[in-house]
């Protein structure tokens, strides 16, 4: 009796738990390794999308500010002085959409970087992509000289949305 | 910076039409072609889809926030969530039993299958990913479902029309009702210029 | 031997996981976008599906009939995770081209599958075999689907120019295009396997028992009625 109770009660649990605490163990380990590269990756990507946003670049330091009240998500200063590097993320209907400006010290927008997170459905010509980018090179002030797109894999309202912000956040710290 | 309700409005949007779950990101492909053959399996299946999916973006989020972050286990988000959807579908499923005969006897068969339905576990991933907030989550939750529900009742009036279809030889069953499919995610497509209009 | 190469062969020609038994059609139609994607997608689900063979098979004598499926599920996960984080620290382009779909491997039914149907019912390396057969007959369609949707699409394969840009037709790298092109692989399989007289009635998702992966309904290769040749079909 007391064995078919173990088997039927006990022995499920414990088995369980048992690979449930090895799995534990093993994910938290190999955890250890990759999470200080995924990092490191992260940072690359960053500084890589910075330096190509304001071509010639060399390093940066980040800007003291309140970012939420800015509405960006991270602002830098070149510190030969070429100028800065501002990024904001705003949703549009596809997914948040993360624009990097590169804006010279007189204010204007040197380069630009759109990332959207996922890019599994709708590819879309990426040509028509860099054109779309393209115009807003040379801008300052605001984007609103610059046409929505429509057909576009991403929302170009959230792209406007992203550049207004960068372009008065610029305003507000240079 | 998005006030709070245009963001919801934005997300059920996406969710619904610009974003839905079947016809646009390949989510969820399985039920959807296993189940709109009638009409009344698809109903069934997409009140239980929403059921499951609003309760899951919800109880996940909170124990993201609220167990998960504090002690820094993040990376196992896939594997706690398919364990709390596992454990919360059996339980949904007792509950209903028990306590809301009515609505156990209209779901309860399409309630075990959900457990894998890869748009649960994607809803629940994807909220922690866009950074939303509980509100936000269940917003999204509630609205991928109803985007789910939306696209197998739609399909199972194509397929309903389909049957009297002669197509070529090979294509009979389920190549034809995939190209249908396909037709029917494309109108899908035209949403997209809707969006950029209404939020512009 | 003769034997342990027919498990192998199996997953990839007879009981082709995407083709035959109709499972992971998700991940097929959603990555089937780019080769390289596709590839990626297709050794880390084989990856995760030879891991999880190999443990299960081994655990199969130790996990109780009551807890079978969590057990499963727990060391599926497991693996997945594991892919996940390598593919992030390693193959950070890799992780954008699948985004969600790398987790959801975790719920991919050709991986469960395999486990309660062969894994918990085999020795090691018939399960090894099974997986890592299995594995490569996803890969394969997956691949062969993209190829086409990439050329076509977007004019490229492994991002190499083949038709100059402004000649491709873009719908099909998009979602209808995956829809389309798994619906004519799959008549031109009917097609094929019609001529050899065989008949192929492909039923997705045993009417919509999706979640349960293991029930025994899927479709099957049977002999056209009125035809003497005899085709083994398990």
């Amino acid at each position: 009796m007391k064995s078919t109770a173990f088997h039927e009660m006990v022995k499920p649990v414990l088995v369980l738990t048992c690979i449930c605490l090895v799995v534990a163990a093993l994910l938290s380990s190999v955890n250890g390794m990759t999470a200080p590269i995924i990092i490191e990756n992260a940072r690359v990507k960053a500084e890589n999308t910075r330096k190509e946003v304001l071509p010639g670049a060399g390093s940066f330091t980040e800007i003291n500010c309140d970012l939420q009240a800015l509405d960006i998500t991270g602002a830098y200063k070149e510190d030969a002085g070429l100028g800065y590097v501002i990024s904001s993320a705003h949703k549009g209907y596809g997914g948040q959409v993360t624009v990097t400006l590169g804006i010279s010290p007189d204010g204007k927008i040197i380069g630009m970087n759109v990332d959207v997170p996922s890019e599994t459905t709708g590819v879309g010509s990426k040509a028509g992509r860099e054109d779309y980018v393209a115009r807003f090179i040379g801008l300052s002030g605001d984007a609103s000289s610059v046409d929505t797109i429509s057909g576009a894999t991403y929302s170009s309202t959230a792209v406007k949305a992203g550049v207004n912000a960068a372009l008065a956040a610029w305003e507000a710290i240079h | 910076m998005m006030s709070g309700a245009a963001k919801l409005l934005l997300i059920t949007f996406s969710m619904i039409f610009t974003e839905n779950y079947v016809l646009v990101q390949f989510l969820g492909i399985c039920p959807f072609l296993g189940v709109s053959k009638k009409l009344d399996s698809s109903l069934g299946m997409s009140g239980a889809v929403i059921f499951v999916m609003t309760l899951a973006s919800a109880v996940t989020w909170l124990v993201y926030t609220f167990i998960m972050v504090p002690l820094g286990l993040e990376y196992l988000d896939t594997i706690i969530f398919i364990l709390v959807i596992a454990a919360l579908v059996q339980f949904v499923e007792i509950v209903l039993k028990k306590y809301m005969r009515g609505l156990y006897d209209a779901l309860g068969v399409y309630l075990p299958l959900i457990t894998t339905n890869c748009a649960v576990l994607a809803v629940t991933l994807l909220n922690i990913e866009e950074n939303y907030n509980f509100l936000e989550s269940v917003v999204d939750g509630l609205t991928a479902g109803v985007g789910f529900g939306l696209a197998l009742i739609l399909f199972s009036g194509v397929r309903k029309a389909l049957e009297r279809a002669k197509p070529p030889k090979p294509f009979e069953g389920l190549p034809i009702t995939l190209i249908a499919a396909a037709l029917t995610s494309m109108t899908f497509m035209g949403f997209v210029g809707i969006a950029d209009k209404l939020f512009g | 031997m003769k034997e342990k190469l027919k498990i192998f062969t199996n997953g990839i020609f007879k009981e082709n996981p995407v083709l035959i038994l109709l499972l992971g059609c998700c991940s097929v139609l959603a990555i089937s976008v780019t080769v390289s994607g596709a590839l990626g997608m297709g050794l880390a689900l084989t990856f995760v599906l030879v891991c999880s063979n190999v443990v299960i098979s081994l655990l199969r004598k130790i996990i109780p009939d009551k807890v079978r499926i969590p057990c499963f599920i727990v060391v599926i996960a497991t693996f997945v995770t594991l892919v996940q984080m390598i593919v992030e620290a390693f193959l950070p382009d890799l992780n954008n081209a699948l985004g969600v779909f790398l987790p959801l491997i975790v719920v991919n039914c050709i991986v469960l599958g395999r486990a309660e149907m062969f894994a918990s019912k085999h020795g090691v390396v018939d399960s090894f075999l099974d997986g890592l057969g299995m594995g490569l007959g996803y890969t394969f369609v997956i691949v062969g689907i993209a190829v086409i949707r990439e050329l076509i699409g977007n004019g490229t394969i492994f991002d190499q120019r083949i038709i100059p840009e402004g000649y491709q037709i873009g719908i099909i790298s998009q979602t209808p295009g995956g829809f389309m092109m798994f619906g004519f692989a799959m008549a031109l399989l009917i097609y094929c396997l019609n001529k050899k007289g065989k008949k192929f009635e492909p039923r997705i998702g045993c009417d919509g028992k999706c979640g349960s992966c293991t029930a025994n309904c899927e479709s099957r290769i049977t002999d056209l009625p009125g035809q003497d040749e005899t085709v083994e079909v398990k």
